[in-house]
């Protein structure tokens, strides 16, 4: 691709998709003094503090081990799988508390979308992974489902690539569809926020480069967060980027930043290779 | 820790201390080349510019290949952008230098004996501001490099000032008036290095601070 300074015209009102400048989002995701247990002994988040906007990418980097992941599975409780867990402080949510014990755990879930690492469709058809949960919930009416099939697919920039074998097994799709296939099952049930952990880190890099320009168009619909391994994937995709490191929050800022300026030398050495 | 690529970076910084070193030298002869009226020295001056010209674009093709290459963040990131700035700075004081010292040819072939005390006046200041501007950018000392902008401020008045000098001078020996008008010329390359030396500050200060001074108020107020 050759760059020129040619410059673009812009209609009244649409902007440049340039540096984002970041008008003020109400904070939406709230991290409180949140201390994580895996035992009574064994604390792997410490005093964590910080707020989430809504319908922007916020992205979670750190080496491994420093508790990216384990806060990122607070947010939609699925560290209570694991037995021996406690927590101190709160996360909320628009501000509701995730551990309010009148609060059911499906519910919340229902307002999160999840994708991890490794795609993992269920042995079913491309059509069957996307209607799941709601045949699940009892909603089995055919043009319900095929709406709900083709808006998430759709989202997910899978439709035309699939549209023609909606029957057939989710096992046939490439690596990066059956990633994608993941994200429109995550939002099938329109969730407000995706949580993803290192969806791209098994993926190549044309299939990573679709899910970034999916994640940049799914942001304007949901809050997304995000843990990455790769540096440039978070200066990418994200809006604001939040360092950890031991399980505490080294820095926490505009993306931009952390890359070009971040205040905290620990911070600049991860981010410019030179950790450890 | 020291990763593999740390040599590049400090390959670059190299360069950039040698191009200024070169680059300061420059004035410093050309100068010496106007009070000695010696044409040889003015001949090296303009013969060594070449030298800061390859530096250019060595630094230049460096500092791509480390952007391309290496994706530098933060303070890599700055340390390469400000080379590519200050390496254009810098060249572009050497052009100033090759500039005077031909003037400083044309004024030994025309022999005339003129007074030199005005570019004294000017010369002084701008090559110690040279000197001070590459000495901030080399330590990473932006406070210092805050006030190279008021340095700069007090070459602009000296050069104004020594204009109606020049023209009091060609109207009082009008067959010396070509040796003048040479040095009206030398005296705004002075005030032309002055500049180059406030940008080398200004992007000092980005390296080490990570803000962009240009066209803000802190500018303005650094020339008070």
């Amino acid at each position: 691709m050759t760059h020129t300074f040619q410059q673009k015209a812009f209609k009244p009102g649409e902007g440049a998709d340039g540096p984002e400048t970041e008008s003020p989002q109400p904070d939406f995701i709230k991290v409180k003094d949140f201390n994580f247990f895996y035992d009574s002994t064994v604390q792997v988040l410490f005093d964590l503090n910080l707020d989430i906007p809504r319908q922007k990418v916020t992205a979670f980097i750190g080496p491994s081990g420093c508790g990216k992941s384990t806060l990122l599975r607070n947010i939609n409780r699925m560290n209570d799988l694991i037995d021996g867990i406690r927590h101190e402080g709160d996360i909320t949510i628009d501000g509701h508390s995730i551990f309010d014990p009148h609060l059911e755990v499906i519910s919340l879930r229902k307002r999160i979308g999840m994708v991890f690492q490794k795609s993992n469709p269920f042995p079913k058809s491309i059509y069957e992974n996307i209607v799941y949960s709601l045949r699940v919930a009892g909603r089995n009416k055919r043009s319900e489902l095929d709406e709900v099939v083709e808006r998430s697919l759709r989202g997910a920039a899978l439709w035309d690539e699939v549209k023609d074998r909606l029957k057939e097994s989710a096992f046939g799709l490439s690596g990066g569809q059956m990633q994608r296939l993941c994200i429109a099952r995550a939002i099938a049930n329109r969730p407000e926020i995706l949580l993803m952990d290192e969806p791209c880190s098994a993926l190549d890099p044309i299939a990573t480069g679709k899910i970034e320009d999916l994640i940049h168009e799914l942001k304007k619909e949901y809050t997304i967060v995000i843990v990455t391994h790769n540096m440039q994937q978070a200066a990418r995709v994200s809006d604001r980027t939040a360092f950890f490191y031991l399980g505490k929050l080294i820095e926490y800022d505009r993306t931009e930043d952390i890359f070009m300026n971040p205040k905290n030398p620990q911070t600049e050495a991860y981010v410019s290779g030179r950790f450890g | 820790m020291a990763r593999f690529f740390q040599s590049e970076l400090d390959e670059l910084r190299t360069k950039i201390v040698r191009m200024a070193e070169l680059a300061a030298t420059a004035v410093e002869n050309a100068l010496r080349s106007l009070y000695d009226l010696d044409a040889d020295a003015a001949r090296r001056v303009r013969e060594d510019d070449d030298i800061l010209d390859k530096l250019e674009v060595e630094i230049d093709a460096a500092a791509n290949r480390y952007i391309s290459l290496r994706a530098p963040v933060a303070g890599d990131m700055r340390l390469v952008t400000v080379a590519l700035k200050a390496s254009h700075e810098l060249e572009r004081i050497g052009d100033e230098a090759s500039s005077i010292a031909k003037r400083v040819l044309r004024m030994c072939r025309q022999d005339a004996v003129v007074d030199v005390s005005e570019i004294r006046r000017i010369g002084e200041p701008a090559l110690g501001l040279i000197r001070d501007s590459i000495d901030c950018l080399v330590q990473g000392d932006a406070e210092r490099a805050a006030a190279i902008p008021r340095g700069d401020k007090e070459i602009d008045e000296i050069h104004r000032a020594s204009y109606g000098d020049y023209i009091a001078r060609i109207s009082a020996e009008p067959e010396k008036a070509p040796a003048y008008i040479e040095l009206i010329f030398i005296s705004k390359s002075l005030e032309r290095i002055g500049d180059h030396a406030t940008n080398i500050a200004v992007e000092t200060i980005y390296l080490v601070e990570g803000e962009d001074i240009r066209h803000t108020d802190r500018t303005k107020r650094s020339k008070q």
